[in-house]
């Protein structure tokens, strides 16, 4: 099975937003709040670049190893999901994220900020069906229509790319090769780091995390 | 269509030339800002294939030499139109501390500190037992709490209860409850919990805050309990050391209660606001802070609670009935009685306390 994956070419993103507006669109997603966004690095001066950010999909997500009722679950695509029936809003996720991925959806009083809210990677909810109710939920299951995440296929540019992770680390490298340089592909060394084209730093990191921290699998209920 | 006159073209020629003028030395600084430009792309921008430093152009390569650029661990600030200004960075890998710490160092601070503190109890209850005293032959009793003290402290002792309980669901629930009770029952404890803990937390703050001042001027050091502390409160030789009103031991308590409970309080009441008023770094600092300063109150907590039950034989009265025997007092706070001797206070209470016929 492909290992699902997205790289943002920081030298083609020209910060036109039309990934955090599609797919605010495309999911419903609630006020407020965006699944992805557009951060702009040394804006204004020379060497500016953008680069668009949503959830990677971690091979070692932080957000799955904080979580305090395990609601995490990671799909055979390594596409990173949680079930919204389990999630208690407590935040550990934003916190421990590198992305500021996981959002909280509400911002009332005394801490009830509703269950957290990320990119899904298309893929609808843990259960991988693509009912009405799970699209109020979680927001449509692309990947279940045979299609790739919206932000990457809107992208005009290019820029962000979506799929397996092998083909579009091949797209990337021949875009570097054939223009000279290139940006840091960044997050991807943060979100893969077990991943074979990548430099393993940090796999055997100290301490380790208790065994019990990991994802979920397909093959264990959620 | 209007020809133009000739004193307008002439204004023309002439503006343009003005125009001329001024722009000349602007495209000089600009012509000068290009040459201090060496390349169009500066080196920090990305990987270069320049032969020095040219990856081999295979995959494994590239992405580790774009990736150094990644891995120095640092938050990558920049701007974002989105509306939380607190999410305009790249990547930020320092969370991965903050990671550690919730997965593993919380875990092994609070079990190692209660750990310590049950053992400690039960040490203490098997070397020196429950500590009696003789009780007043004609059965005279002294008032020790007011109602109110004993409203605010079983305030904040219920709210605190109820905060160590539900926030350890959260530290330790998945492995200790989730594995076995499952994701509805858990879920359902887990959110219960989250709601108790943000809302009780208010509580406790108003009754620690009542304690500061209802308490405070029983609780200033003095050189009584130098000698106390000393001879660590007589536990070892066995003996009763003189004390006020409260010993050191007590007042030791108080004030971590008080200064910890204050901690626990403001940094709890910010964590509820995420990055609102705080970055994320803050708040990474807020909660290692709170699951701290709450290990170290919860292990003081446990001892504070044995000693005031079954630890000193006759002490619980005092916070659940408002008076205390007075060979209690006698025993336990000789000073204390002494002073209320001398302001005829205890006078009042002398008054014997039918007993019940048994």
């Amino acid at each position: 099975m492909a290992r699902m994956k997205f790289i943002c070419d920081a030298e083609r993103c020209i910060e036109c937003n039309a990934c955090v507006t599609i797919c605010k669109n495309e999911h419903e997603v609630p006020w407020g709040m965006t699944r992805r966004r557009v951060v702009t690095l040394n804006d204004g001066r020379p060497g500016e670049v953008s680069v668009s950010m949503a959830c990677m999909h971690c091979t070692d997500a932080p957000c799955a190893s904080v979580c305090p009722v395990d609601c995490f679950l990671q799909t055979a695509d390594g596409i990173v999901l949680h079930s919204k029936d389990v999630c208690i809003g407590c935040g550990y996720c934003f916190y421990a994220c590198p992305f500021g991925a996981p959002q909280y959806p509400k911002t009332t009083a005394f801490g009830a900020r509703g269950k957290m809210d990320k990119c899904t990677y298309c893929a609808g909810g843990p259960e991988g069906d693509n009912t009405p109710d799970s699209f109020v939920v979680y927001g449509r299951n692309r990947l279940a229509e045979g299609k790739l995440p919206i932000c990457a296929e809107v992208c005009s540019t290019k820029s962000l790319l979506a799929g397996d992770g092998a083909i579009i680390a091949e797209i990337y490298r021949e875009r570097v090769l054939r223009r000279g340089y290139g940006s840091a592909a960044w997050g991807w060394a943060t979100a893969y780091q077990d991943s074979p084209t990548v430099l393993s730093q940090g796999s055997s990191h100290w301490p380790p995390a208790m065994a019990t921290e990991s994802m979920r699998t397909p093959g264990e209920t959620l | 269509m209007r020809t133009p006159s000739p004193l307008a073209g002439a204004l023309r020629i002439i503006a343009m030339a003005m125009g001329l003028l001024l722009l000349a030395p602007l495209s000089a600084l600009a012509q000068q800002g290009d040459e201090a430009q060496p390349e169009a792309f500066p080196q920090e921008r990305g990987v270069y294939l320049v032969p020095d430093r040219a990856p081999s152009g295979d995959l494994d390569t590239l992405f580790r030499e774009l990736s150094d650029r990644e891995m120095p661990d640092e938050r990558l600030e920049g701007f974002t139109s989105y509306q939380n200004p607190a999410l305009g960075f790249v990547t930020a890998a320092d969370n991965r501390i903050w990671r550690d710490f919730r997965t593993y160092w919380s875990k092994w601070i609070h079990a190692i500190l209660i750990v310590l503190a049950v053992a400690a109890v039960l040490g203490l209850y098997l070397w020196r037992g429950s500590q009696g005293y003789e009780r007043d032959a004609r059965g005279r009793r002294v008032a020790r709490f007011r109602f109110l003290d004993r409203v605010v402290h079983w305030t904040t002792a219920i709210s605190f209860v109820l905060l160590a309980l539900t926030g350890l669901t959260l530290v330790f629930g998945r492995q200790l409850i989730q594995s076995w009770a499952g994701d509805a029952v858990f879920g359902a404890l887990a959110q219960g919990s989250l709601l108790v803990h943000n809302q009780i937390g208010f509580a406790f703050l108003l009754g620690i805050l009542a304690m500061a001042g209802l308490w405070v001027q029983d609780n200033l050091f003095s050189r009584v309990d130098r000698e106390w502390l000393r001879q660590a409160g007589g536990i070892p030789s066995g003996r009763h050391v003189p004390a006020e009103k409260f010993n050191a031991g007590q007042k030791l308590i108080f004030w971590i209660a008080v200064l910890g409970g204050l901690a626990m309080g403001v940094s709890g009441i910010l964590l509820m606001l995420p990055i609102s008023t705080i970055g994320v770094g803050w708040m990474h600092l807020l909660h290692g802070g709170h699951t701290i300063v709450a290990a170290l109150l919860i292990a003081t907590i446990i001892g504070h609670a044995y000693l005031g039950s079954v630890g000193v034989s006759g002490s619980f009265d005092a916070m659940w009935k408002g008076d205390v025997d007075r060979e209690w007092a006698r025993t336990h706070h000789p000073l204390w009685i002494e002073r209320l001797e001398r302001e005829g206070d205890a006078a009042a209470d002398e008054r014997p306390r039918p007993e019940p016929a048994e």
